[in-house]
């Protein structure tokens, strides 16, 4: 590309041998321009795009058009050797075309030759199409889905009064209104004989037909009378309409009934089992003791009153250190440091909080004697509260009897076209009709209008947002599901963002950047990098087994075993217990001492002896840590907080704690990094001006620093949350669950109930798609989950995106 | 790791018994001769680019054993070729005027050396800032003002590769003392910066900062002395009716002036400024200087400098640094129009620097 200048301009210059005095070219390469690299950012980014909308705008498809109503069609089939053809109601799903055996293909072949192959029967290749009806009536098809050949249609119709019936169980089913229904059981006066068997009731236009079912008192009889109002589908369509709000109150109240109120007893009771059960322990521990008595009560006594009063003296006494510290001691200089004081102090705090702990563990209202005649007072009076709450119960199952009786009158006769078959009561008695209650929504999208389309669309997204599965989670709603991934991100937030930012405060502003630090951070970007089952793995067997175990029912000693130094089963375990805290204690003093040692004097190096002691201060610290660790988990005082209830898990099993701890350790590495970021971002500037006002490092951290580094861990905090929310497969192994029973947040105490397992949108999607026995069925689930699961991550990102726009706004400033 | 920090110790404790046998004011070598061999001169150079009526009789550029300049607070003893100083890499003694005799010292800086890891920063500076006086501080850039200005109150500290040796004396009592609680001896110091950094909170809460932080919670004295400083600070007026918007919607001159304010809120002994005016407009430059003269008197002020019109106008007192040394430190007339050394003398007129 090298051409020289046209001509040497200036005669003074003479030219070069070769001409190539001007080495720089007149015109640019297309390279040097940048046009290619700009074609090729563009496309990438092009790329990306289409795949990101693509993704969402199939979803927001797939999930928006579910709900919509749409027409029901009358198929009639061609008969086949001369009967006639199938005739059933139902709405298209799929079309595609497929690859015909070659007898199938023949017969094509054959229509096609006679002319009566329909235009829209064969695509273009030549390929038969067919379509997949969802047909419904479960009870009496082998498959609620059919898929048709188009060429076997004889015709279709869209009939006006064509319903589709959703109904709480068994699916949906599509039919013609024909009747209407009561049926009364009631006596009449006998003999049996005289019981008119059927008849058309004059007023109402009912025909009646009556049953002897049994005898009544007195002569009378029992009889089961059916009253059927036919007409036509209009007028049966608007008795039903008419009739249907008050079956669904009754529905309603049933549930109610029988979640609410019998939920409640269950929960009594269960309180009163482990009322007796907590007073049966405590007098087997009482048994077992050998430190009530005389001498064991007064040693008790006495250990507990001399560490009660080191420990308060020396509190008080370290106290008044600290307060006459802070006073300025000659305008503010202290004196020399009391390397010994403080020695001593520590010493003298660690020997009070030992003998605290003492006092604590082996404190003698722990051997109160429980006589058997305690726990059989706690016995009688929970009998007592027992009692009440059965015949509460059985007051509550005559309520819902009651209110069943009156649902189980009307009914409602749907019929399939031809087979003149009807939506049974259940499957077992298919003569007899539904129950009106049944039926969550009736639909007959062929007359109906848009507007009408538009309520019904609503109307199914408004049961999908509040309402609870059923029909094994392919249909009904998903409130619970909503409600446990909402519950879960918050709660993984709440545990994450804090551990977080203290990790990375530690890290960034008081950690010595060195070897151990990068170690640690590497470490920190390769959690990132886990595959996330096996921190579900983790979870599973360090928070579920192993810490949920402990919480449950603490290091494992026998219910009802007491443990204590005077009278023990096995005092070996606690007097190692003992050795161990004090060997913790020493440590800790040998720390603290080693750490002040090894403490430079401001300005100058530390010297080599300092930074080795500085070492092995550190090693102590770990030491102790781990050591206190052990102690905690070992300690033979501790016997969990759910004795009562073993062997049943409490917190030993799934549940939205342990998942949220799980997800928190999973994120942890995001929320690190990010935090970091932010405060190594804050102006060096600032902290100077923080300091030069004398503020201390902590005071910095804490009115500079960490408000200037809030945007950056909101942040990170978003990233946690986000990835959080669409984890699935660490929740599979450690909460989530196909259907919980209950919410984790509900109105019994302690209203929070964290030990519950919980629903959750990306295990639903999961579940409901690919676990579910007809996952024809459950597609519009999928679909409008999928959806939901998106806008509830975009909802939480925009809350907490808003925050940090609010917190740049307020902390960084305006832009200069 | 260990090992190289043991040696440098030990280092830096040779080095500053050289300096103490070099320049220590009131050390007088007993054999000057043999103890410190005279330097070769650069006579030729010297006369080249001094005034030789500014050149004080006694001859700048003599050895060991000079006998007392005129109008000088102590001798000069050591070697006093500067330039044969910086190429041994050793401290200078510097021109201190007779004047600064007769100030009360608010802070003492003794024989102070900073060291950024191996590389020196300052050589055994030794100066009296005068108490209620304003100081200013000039040199060329990298001479290390602003490193001793901010060893004032130890903000070098938070930087890890630093060491010191010397000391200082605030009120007497030592800065550097093994058992001296850095946060006592900032609070007592106010700081203004080179760039303005108000806290990313509201006016108010930026000036009352050094109250907060001490705890301080009734809302009178915070008002009444978030009103004071504002006033001192010449901004009252301008910003008395938004106390609660966030102190980074305000302009440049603003930020520093509320930065200002935030140093004399808790009424220091010493106000530090360091190059406070260097990203100011002409008018905010001004206020600043109009309240530097304001509290000239109340408080003792030490002000780095690259302006010397800036030195000149607002200051009492002037010293001179130059590669890491105090070269020449007196009342600011004299600096500026009769300065002892050639040296200062050529910085001053703007013939080298």
């Amino acid at each position: 590309m090298t051409t020289g200048m046209p001509g040497n301009l200036d005669p003074a210059v003479p030219q070069a041998a070769g001409g190539k005095w001007n080495a720089r070219s007149r015109s640019t390469p297309l390279a040097a321009r940048g046009e290619p690299m700009v074609w090729l950012t563009g496309g990438a980014l092009a790329v990306c795009a289409i795949m990101v909308v693509g993704l969402l705008a199939i979803v927001l498809f797939g999930g928006l058009r579910t709900f919509w109503p749409r027409p029901i069609e009358l198929v009639k089939l061609v008969g086949v050797g001369g009967k006639p053809g199938e005739v059933f109601l139902g709405t298209v799903v799929r079309t595609d075309s497929y690859t015909p055996d070659p007898t199938e293909r023949a017969r094509i072949k054959a229509l096609a030759q006679a002319g009566a192959l329909a235009p829209d029967a064969v695509d273009s290749d030549g390929l038969p199409i067919r379509r997949l009806y969802r047909v419904g009536n479960k009870e009496f098809r082998e498959q609620p889905f059919k898929w048709v050949p188009v060429y076997q249609i004889a015709s279709t119709s869209l009939e006006p009064s064509a319903t589709l019936l959703e109904r709480r169980a068994w699916g949906v089913w599509h039919g013609f209104p024909t009747a209407t229904v009561q049926i009364v059981e009631k006596e009449v006066p006998g003999p049996a004989s005289a019981v008119v068997k059927a008849e058309v009731a004059g007023g109402d236009g009912a025909r009646v037909e009556r049953e002897v079912v049994g005898e009544g008192a007195g002569g009378r009889v029992l009889v089961r009378e059916k009253r059927t109002w036919e007409g036509t589908p209009e007028v049966v369509m608007q008795a039903f309409l008419a009739q249907h709000p008050s079956a669904v109150g009754r529905a309603a109240e049933i549930a109610r009934l029988k979640e609410v109120e019998i939920g409640q007893i269950n929960l009594g009771l269960e309180a009163e089992r482990l009322r007796v059960r907590d007073a049966e322990i405590a007098l087997a521990r009482s048994e077992f003791g050998g430190a009530d008595g005389l001498l064991g009560e007064g040693l008790a006594g006495v250990v507990v009153v001399v560490a009660s009063a080191t420990t308060a003296l020396v509190c008080i006494g370290a106290l008044v250190a600290r307060l006459r510290a802070r006073k300025p001691v000659e305008q503010g200089f202290l004196p020399e440091p009391d390397r010994r004081g403080a020695l001593i102090n520590a010493l003298l705090l660690t020997v009070g909080l030992g003998l605290g702990l003492l006092a604590y563990a082996e404190n003698p209202w722990a051997a109160r004697k429980v006589t058997a005649q305690d726990v059989q007072a706690v016995r009688a009076s929970a009998e007592q509260e027992i009692a009440r709450l059965n015949g509460r119960y059985r007051e509550v199952q005559r309520e819902i009897a009651q209110v069943d009786t009156l649902d189980d009158q009307w009914r409602v006769v749907f019929t399939e076209p031809s087979t003149g078959r009807f939506a049974p009561v259940r499957q077992t008695e298919p003569d007899q009709p539904m129950r009106i209650s049944a039926v969550v929504r009736a639909v007959q999208p062929n007359g109906m209008s848009f507007l009408g389309k538009l309520g019904v669309y609503l109307s199914r997204w408004g049961e999908f947002l509040f309402d609870v599965p059923r029909e094994a989670n392919t249909e009904g709603g998903i409130y619970p599901v909503i409600f446990g991934t909402v519950a879960l991100t918050i709660l993984l937030s709440i545990v994450v963002v804090p551990l977080g930012v203290i990790a990375a405060l530690y890290l960034r502003e008081y950690a010595k950047q060195g070897a151990l630090t990068s170690l640690i951070r590497i470490a920190i970007n390769n959690l990132a990098g886990v595959p996330s089952i096996v921190f579900g793995v983790f979870g599973l067997g360090f928070f579920v087994y192993t810490v949920g175990a402990f919480v449950d029912t603490g290091s494992g000693v026998l219910p009802g075993e007491r443990v204590s130094l005077l009278g023990v089963v096995d005092t070996r375990q606690v007097v190692a217990w003992w050795v161990g805290v004090l060997l913790m204690g020493g440590l800790v003093v040998g720390a603290v001492l080693m750490g002040n040692l090894a403490t430079p004097v401001p300005g100058k190096h530390a010297t080599r002896l300092q930074e080795n002691v500085g070492k092995i201060a550190f090693g102590a610290w770990c030491l102790a840590s781990l050591g206190s660790l052990a102690l905690l988990a070992y300690t033979p005082y501790f016997r969990g907080f759910f004795e009562a209830r073993a062997p049943s898990p409490t917190f030993a099993s799934k549940g939205m704690l342990w998942s949220a701890a799980t997800l928190a350790l999973l994120t942890l590495p995001v929320v690190i990094v990010a935090t970091e970021e932010a405060i190594a971002a804050v102006p060096r500037t600032m902290r100077e001006g923080s300091y030069g006002c004398g503020a201390s490092k902590w005071q910095t951290m804490q009115r500079i620093v960490l408000p200037r580094a809030m945007p950056g861990i909101m942040t990170g905090m978003i990233l946690a949350m986000a990835r959080g929310a669409g984890e699935v497969a660490p929740l599979m192994l450690v909460g989530a669950v196909k259907l919980a029973e209950s919410l984790p947040v509900d109105g019994n105490v302690p209203f929070v109930h964290l030990d519950r397992p919980f629903m959750h949108l990306g295990f639903h999607i999961y579940d409901v798609g690919f676990q579910s026995p007809d996952s024809e069925a459950a597609r519009p689930v999928v679909w409008c989950t999928t959806l939901v699961l998106i806008v509830v991550v975009v909802a939480l990102n925009i809350t907490a995106i808003r925050i940090r726009s609010n917190l740049r706004r307020k902390f960084l400033g305006e832009a200069f | 790791m260990s090992l190289e920090s043991t040696e440098q110790v030990d280092t830096f404790q040779a080095r500053r018994e050289i300096d103490r046998l070099i320049v220590h004011p009131n050390f007088v070598p007993p054999t000057p001769a043999t103890e410190h061999p005279t330097m070769p001169t650069d006579q030729p150079k010297q006369t080249a680019s001094a005034e030789p009526a500014a050149a004080p009789a006694g001859g700048l550029t003599a050895g060991a054993a000079q006998p007392p300049a005129a109008g000088l607070l102590y001798p000069r003893t050591g070697p006093t070729d500067f330039l044969e100083c910086v190429r041994l890499g050793h401290p200078y003694p510097p021109a201190v005027h007779a004047a600064l005799g007769r100030e009360k010292p608010l802070l003492e800086v003794q024989d102070f050396s900073l060291f950024y890891g191996q590389s020196r920063a300052l050589y055994s500076i030794n100066m009296s800032i005068p108490n209620k006086k304003v100081t200013a501080m000039i040199g060329p850039s990298g001479c290390g003002k602003s490193t001793l200005l901010r060893s004032i109150n130890r903000l070098n500290d938070l930087i890890d590769s630093v060491s010191v040796t010397g000391d200082m004396l605030l009120s007497g009592r030592s800065v550097y003392a093994p058992n001296v609680d850095v946060i006592d001896i900032r609070k007592r110091i106010g700081m203004v910066f080179q760039k303005s950094n108000p806290f990313p909170m509201s006016i108010f809460e930026n000036v009352v900062y050094s109250l907060r932080i001490d705890g301080e919670r009734r809302k009178g004295v915070l008002e009444q002395t978030c009103e004071k400083a504002l006033r001192a600070a010449a901004l009252w007026n301008e910003v008395k009716d938004r106390l609660k918007e966030s102190a980074l919607g305000l302009s440049g001159g603003q930020q520093q002036r509320i930065c200002i304010a935030r140093a004399i809120a808790a009424e220091p002994e010493v106000l530090l400024m360091d190059e406070p005016c260097s990203a100011l407009d002409p008018i905010a430059t001004l206020k600043v200087e109009e309240f530097i003269r304001e509290i000239a008197g109340r408080i003792t002020v030490v002000i780095v400098t690259h302006n010397m019109q800036q030195a000149a106008r607002v200051s009492d007192y002037t010293a001179f640094m130059y590669l890491g040394r105090l070269v020449e430190f007196g009342p600011t007339a004299d600096i500026f129009q009769k300065p002892k050394l050639p040296e200062t003398e050529q910085y001053v007129t703007g013939r080298f620097g």
